[in-house]
């Protein structure tokens, strides 16, 4: 029985088709990677499955119960988070209250002070303690992404969505983010992560999805995808040298 | 220790608020029976300010505030006269239609998407006129004439105090809000709805809530002016034909800056009596004075907007902030200073 | 027999009707243009109107002009504050965020009705109307109701210039360039058209508007400086009604509320005729609450 099972969704923006008939199935505790060039329909895939915009066709289950149509603030009470590639900080908040608002009110409802000691260590696990006290005005690109990921981690989520936290990451700080990943992986946690290349992912996830024109072009094990002739002709062939 | 932090600098603050409130009243009284009065309005105008900021601090502006100043007067009045309930009663159970009226609006508001808000609330308030003016109506309202109402049954000289607490408690409300859970939510709704869902914040529910807790706050407002400055109640409270009344706590809060209670204490405290000052030294002068000095506190308005959006207190708050950022970077790079020495 | 079937009152209902939408035509039209062009909320576009009533009420009365040429220095007066409103106070202020926008043009609604006050009240008291030298004459319609001139100018005046106004933004150049800046700012601009010309372009034509149904208005009703409140709103009301920025659905909302303001104010009275609008517009922000937003 998977937990996330994603069947024939279609999601149009006027003329254009950003999904048409995605299939997703996400077992739990699985370590999932999702690749696909800009505009494949990635990050629509992510905001029609957390809630942010409903599919015009297909259905969503999670943990057997149907959310196609339920508001988000629900999705996330019953264990769904996400980070948003384009960080979306609340900029009256510091970013310690940034994290800890989603403690108090994610999968569970705690109490402001316990939230903001889930916060503190979040911080401390990304990197981010010594900026707690700032304004998110007052962070950079990195820093915010860090900040997203931490935010989406303090809901204490059955599964989180990683929509591109890598990117920009170098050095310390990517070893830092993907470690962390692993860590919640191996804690049992349910990760479906996006990356627009393919190497980062290719030594952490079971499993990847590769995306193309709102649909799923392969799927398999890194080594399956990576050597798939359709995979390679239309995207990683062209890009292989970036990947 | 961030929290202990927060919770000193909460406490400094309201200490602060109920210094400046009683300075306020204690002036004023020796002051005499015109200054008195004035600052029982700073008092209300207080009220009516923070519950127009609740919401705009929630990502609503409203246009139509005086509705539920409106409806808080009337219902103390047609409390006090049609059902002869102490007026004392009047004054707290009045605005309670204020908040079902303000859960009514607010259902729909949170519906709505940013400016329609606005236009939905202002919309609201040639409606509230419509009733307060129709015949139906007439024997509760007193239609266009205006309701007078009994004299509030508390000696005159506790009518300023009494104004003051209710506005120190106005302000504990506030603050409460602000450092409880709710306050985050709120925050967070505010900057972006979106990712407010997305951590589990359900925005529709919150924004009802503080519609109908504006909406009582509001009303007590109106109920207040009524009971302790006017007496007397018009159908123009609703803001409708002329939009004064929808407008004052948006001038108050804007300028003194909406962004914290202390701010909107600050407009109010400096704006109210200002409004008052020139309006009857210009009024001493021409029959339409009055308006002169509205067209003044409209440019005010105009240029805070463009020059200085987070009103005084926003200027102010920003500079002390970024003192103390210095000063915690200086003291960050004394430590590590500290560090590389020891290694 | 029931008040709304006697063939007069029905007849002159409808004309009213006409007149409404007519008025409130011409209004929405610059509100919608406005918005849909600029993304700007104007709540001082009434204020523009009662205005533009007070200039050609001016020229009227102080010059002996003609109500209908009297629009003439309206349309140019109004035109030019309108751009030195949005120079001055709403041009800068983009940056600030829709919010403070609104609230901006609260401050100059404010302003325009306490500046207008200033000057209107000591002379004229109450309300005033534009006194037309055709007040009294016209045709005789059936069931012995009149329809003067000046509600028949007002009506002709009116839809010739909606008229005019579709040809110019479907047929023309510049028209089209409008629309396609309000459809898409950033692609417009990237296909060369000139946004900044466009911009103060759309305000221009906007404020005109509003000062021909000023004027219009003016003739056949009485106005005083606070009447531009009710105006914008009923403005935004057609204009919801019809779909935010479209000006095909500003057609549609200006009948539908024409109509309900001319037929409620005859039977329950004038308060209610206002009223009804807002009613309307609540029970439309309930049922489509996004969905007006979009279908436009
Ligand atoms: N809110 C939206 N409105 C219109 N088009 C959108 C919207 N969101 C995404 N799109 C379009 O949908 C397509 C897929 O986008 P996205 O899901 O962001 O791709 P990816 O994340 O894979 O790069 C793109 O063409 C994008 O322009
Ligand atoms: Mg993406």
């Amino acid at each position: 029985m998977s937990m996330l099972e994603v069947s024939g969704v279609v999601k149009r923006f006027g003329g254009l088709t950003a999904l048409n008939g995605v299939e997703l199935s996400v077992r739990g505790g699985e370590l999932v990677g999702i690749i696909g060039p800009n505009g494949a329909g990635k990050t629509t895939l992510v905001n029609v499955v957390m809630g942010v915009y409903y599919p015009d066709s297909g259905r969503i289950t999670f943990d057997g119960h149907d959310i196609t149509r339920m508001p988000p603030h629900r999705r996330a009470k019953m264990g769904l988070s996400r980070t948003y590639q384009v960080p979306r900080p609340f900029n009256d908040l510091k970013v310690i209250d940034n994290v800890a608002v989603a403690a108090m009110y994610g999968s569970k409802d705690l109490p402001v002070g316990e939230a903001r000691e889930i916060a503190e260590d979040l911080l401390r696990r990304v990197r981010l303690a010594e900026r707690a006290e700032d304004y998110p005005e007052s962070l950079s690109v990195v820093e915010l992404r860090k900040l997203e990921l931490a935010r989406a981690l303090a809901q204490e989520a059955k599964l989180v969505f990683l929509d591109e936290v890598s990117a920009g990451l170098v050095g310390e700080d990517l070893r830092e983010v993907l470690s962390v990943v692993r860590e919640l992986h191996e804690g049992g946690m349910t990760i479906v992560m996006i990356e627009h290349v393919m190497k980062v992912i290719f030594n952490l996830a079971e499993r990847i999805v590769v995306m193309m024109n709102g649909q799923k072009l392969a799927e398999g094990t890194p080594s399956e995808v990576s050597s798939d002739a359709r995979v390679v002709e239309s995207y990683l062939g062209r890009r292989w040298s970036e990947v | 220790m961030s929290m202990k932090l927060d919770l000193g600098s909460t406490f400094i603050r309201a200490i602060a608020v109920a210094v400046v409130l009683a300075i306020v009243a204690a002036a004023s009284t020796i002051m005499g029976t015109y200054p008195t009065l004035i600052a029982i309005t700073i008092m209300v105008f207080f009220v009516y300010s923070l519950s127009w900021s609740l919401l705009a601090n929630t990502g609503m502006v409203s246009l139509g505030q005086a509705l539920f100043f409106a409806l808080g007067a009337y219902a103390y009045g047609i409390f006090a006269i049609s059902y002869g309930m102490n007026p004392i009663a009047a004054l707290f159970v009045g605005p309670v239609m204020g908040a079902l009226a303000g859960l009514a609006v607010g259902f729909i508001s949170a519906r709505l998407r940013d400016w329609y808000v606005g236009i939905f609330t202002f919309a609201l308030t040639p409606a509230g006129y419509a009733l307060a003016v129709s015949s139906q109506l007439q024997p509760w309202t007193a239609g266009a004439v205006g309701l007078a109402t009994p004299r509030f049954p508390l000696g005159s000289s506790l009518w300023l105090p009494f104004a003051t607490v209710l506005a120190f408690a106005a302000y504990l409300v506030i603050m409460i809000i602000k450092k409880r859970r709710i306050g985050y939510a709120l925050s967070a709704i505010n900057n972006d709805e979106t990712a407010a869902g997305t951590v589990g914040i359900n925005a529709r529910l919150y924004k009802t809530i503080v519609f109908g807790i504006s909406g009582y706050m509001a009303a007590l407002a109106g109920a207040m002016f009524v009971a302790l400055y006017t007496s007397y109640i018009a159908p123009d409270y609703f803001g409708y034909p002329d939009i004064s009344y929808s407008v004052w706590p948006i001038f108050y809060s804007m300028i003194g800056g909406m962004g914290s209670p202390e701010g909107v204490l600050l407009g109010t405290v400096l704006l109210d009596p200002l409004e008052t000052a020139i309006r009857s030294w210009l009024s001493g002068i021409s029959v339409v004075g009055g308006n002169l000095a509205l067209v003044i506190f409209g440019l005010l308005l105009v240029v805070v907007l463009l020059k200085a959006p987070k009103g005084i207190y926003g200027y102010v708050a920003k500079y002390v902030e970024s003192r103390k950022a210095r000063a915690r970077r200086a003291a960050e790079a004394g430590t590590k200073a500290e560090v590389s020495t020891g290694q | 027999m029931a008040a709304f079937l006697i063939p007069s009152y029905l007849i002159s209902t409808t004309l009213y009707g006409l007149l409404f939408t007519s008025i409130y035509l011409l209004l929405a039209t610059g509100l919608t243009l406005i918005f849909g062009t600029l993304k700007l909320v104007n709540f001082a576009h009434g204020d523009l109107m009662v205005l533009g009533a007070f200039v050609a009420f001016l020229f009227v009365t102080l010059e002996g002009w003609s109500p209908y040429l009297a629009m003439v220095p309206a349309i140019l007066v109004i035109a030019g504050i309108g751009v030195l409103i949005y120079r001055f106070t709403l041009r800068p202020a983009v940056k600030a965020g829709p919010v403070n926008m609104i609230l901006l043009t609260i401050g100059i609604s404010y302003i325009l009705e306490n500046a207008l006050a200033y000057y209107f009240l000591p002379v004229y008291r109450t309300g005033v109307e534009i006194p037309s030298p055709l007040r009294g004459t016209g045709i005789l319609l059936p069931s012995n109701v009149l329809l003067t001139y000046d509600e028949f100018l007002t009506i002709v005046i009116s839809w010739a210039i909606m008229g005019v106004l579709y040809y110019w933004l479907f047929r023309t150049r510049q028209g089209i360039a409008i629309r396609a800046l309000s459809q898409n700012p950033v692609g417009a601009s990237i296909s060369g058209i000139d946004v900044n010309r466009l911009s103060y372009l759309t305000f221009i034509v906007g404020s005109a508007l509003a000062a021909i149904a000023g004027t219009l208005y003016g003739i056949m009703f009485t106005f005083n400086p606070f009447s531009g409140i009710l105006l914008t709103l009923m403005a935004f009301a057609v204009m919801i009604l019809g779909g935010v920025g479209s000006i095909p659905g500003t057609m549609v909302g200006s009948i539908i509320i024409g109509f309900a303001t001319s037929f409620v104010s005859y039977y329950m009275g004038q308060t209610w005729g206002e009223a009804i609008a807002f009613i309307i517009l609540a029970v439309i922000l309930l049922v489509r609450p996004s969905g007006i937003f979009r279908g436009g």
